[in-house]
């Protein structure tokens, strides 16, 4: 195989059967009309891509923080990635379980994502975790709309998911507030 | 690989460039630093393609009846998570940057990301099974590396996770001798 660093990085598996193409809804289990699915499932990729984005940015502040040996900022950034990746997860499956594809290549999270990546310097960690608390805001405001969408089309279970997580991403925001409101951070950005 | 915006907190709140490789407090030299941080982030360009690999295939299975695979699946990808976050750690301690993000994931890349369509299962744990091989051949090429350059720590945080990945691969070869994996195709 030609070497990975040159030409196209996503390439289509050699040999493999398509059990289903990127992009498509199929029928679900759900009793949820394929139309209505598939315009929660096309909301539901923002989220999941902007979690995703979400757990990469936070979990990179925590190599940099556990690297400088900043142990509270790293525990309450572990504790956070670990949350986003959770979430991840949780809006993946339900992409599924509507019928639908969740966005894995970076092109296609990089497409969908309202939050966006950090350039790939490391940067002070109060301006670091400044973003992070904008990312998590945009990720809500995200997740706050499509639950009015998946209440529009009559998906409760939908609805049920992104309120649950919702709480949850607000109580992991709120604990980054905390530790930026605190001074010992002003003293390990330098 | 699209280029996507990415937020930059201004000139003021940029500690290190991306590439470059600082000081460290493990009296190695730069010269040496440099090298290690090169074979690191190789390595962890390597777990951050198998790790979303393993993701996508434990989404898109749930629901479907497949044994033990799903568990399987996301076991490896947190142990994966687990060794990416100790090898990134040592880069920062190293005095480097760690892979985290698009181009440096290109820059780096052992293996190819596979695309957005779902596949056979069959196929799937075949490329998870070279995605392993390919990452236990660099851990080992690493360890002598670390060992040749006199990083005892660098060469313990790899030595610490070979057998992690060796043991998942063999778990996955032994799911790809299983003739009902063929049947749930």
């Amino acid at each position: 195989m030609a070497n990975p660093q040159t030409g196209r990085l996503v390439q289509p598996l050699d040999g493999a059967t398509v059990r289903q193409e990127w992009g498509t809804v199929e029928e679900n289990a759900l009793r949820l009309d394929r139309e209505d699915a598939a315009r929660v499932v096309e909301a539901l990729n923002a989220d999941h891509a902007g979690a995703f984005n979400l757990f990469y940015l936070l979990r990179k502040h925590y190599w940099t923080a556990a690297g400088a040996e900043h142990e509270q900022v790293a525990d309450v950034l572990k504790d956070g990635y670990e949350r986003a990746r959770g979430l991840n997860d949780a809006i993946a499956e339900r992409i599924t379980e509507l019928g639908g594809v969740p966005a894995s290549t970076p092109p296609q999270i990089q497409e969908y994502s309202p939050v966006h990546l950090e350039a790939e310097h490391l940067f002070d960690l109060r301006a670091s975790l400044t973003g992070d608390l904008e990312a998590y805001a945009t990720l809500a405001a995200s997740m706050r709309d499509h639950v009015t969408l998946a209440k529009q089309v009559g998906d409760e279970a939908t609805v049920e998911l992104l309120q649950d997580e919702l709480e949850d991403l607000e109580a992991a925001a709120h604990d980054l507030e905390e530790l930026l409101a605190d001074d010992t951070l002003v003293e390990v950005s330098r | 690989m699209s280029a996507p915006h990415l937020r930059h907190p201004g000139e003021d709140a940029l500690r290190q460039e991306w590439g470059t490789v600082g000081e460290n407090a493990l009296r190695l030299d730069t010269a040496t630093t440099e090298e290690l941080v090169a074979a690191l982030n190789r390595d962890l360009s390597g777990l951050y393609i198998l790790f979303n690999q393993l993701r996508k295939q434990y989404w898109t299975l749930s629901g479907r009846d497949v044994g033990q695979v799903v568990e399987f699946l996301e076991d490896a990808a947190d142990r994966l998570a687990e060794m990416t976050d100790e090898l990134a750690i040592r880069v920062v301690a190293l005095g480097g940057v760690p892979v985290n993000g698009p181009k440096g994931i290109r820059e780096h890349a052992p293996l190819r990301i596979e695309a957005g369509d779902v596949y056979d299962l069959r196929s799937s744990l075949s490329n998870d099974l070279d995605g392993y091989a390919t990452l236990a051949v660099q851990f080992r090429d690493h360890i002598t590396l670390a060992d040749e350059l006199g990083d005892n720590g660098t060469s313990d945080v790899l030595r610490d996770h070979i057998e992690t990945i060796e043991a998942d691969a063999h778990d996955l070869e032994k799911f790809l001798a299983d003739d009902t994996l063929v049947r749930t195709n």
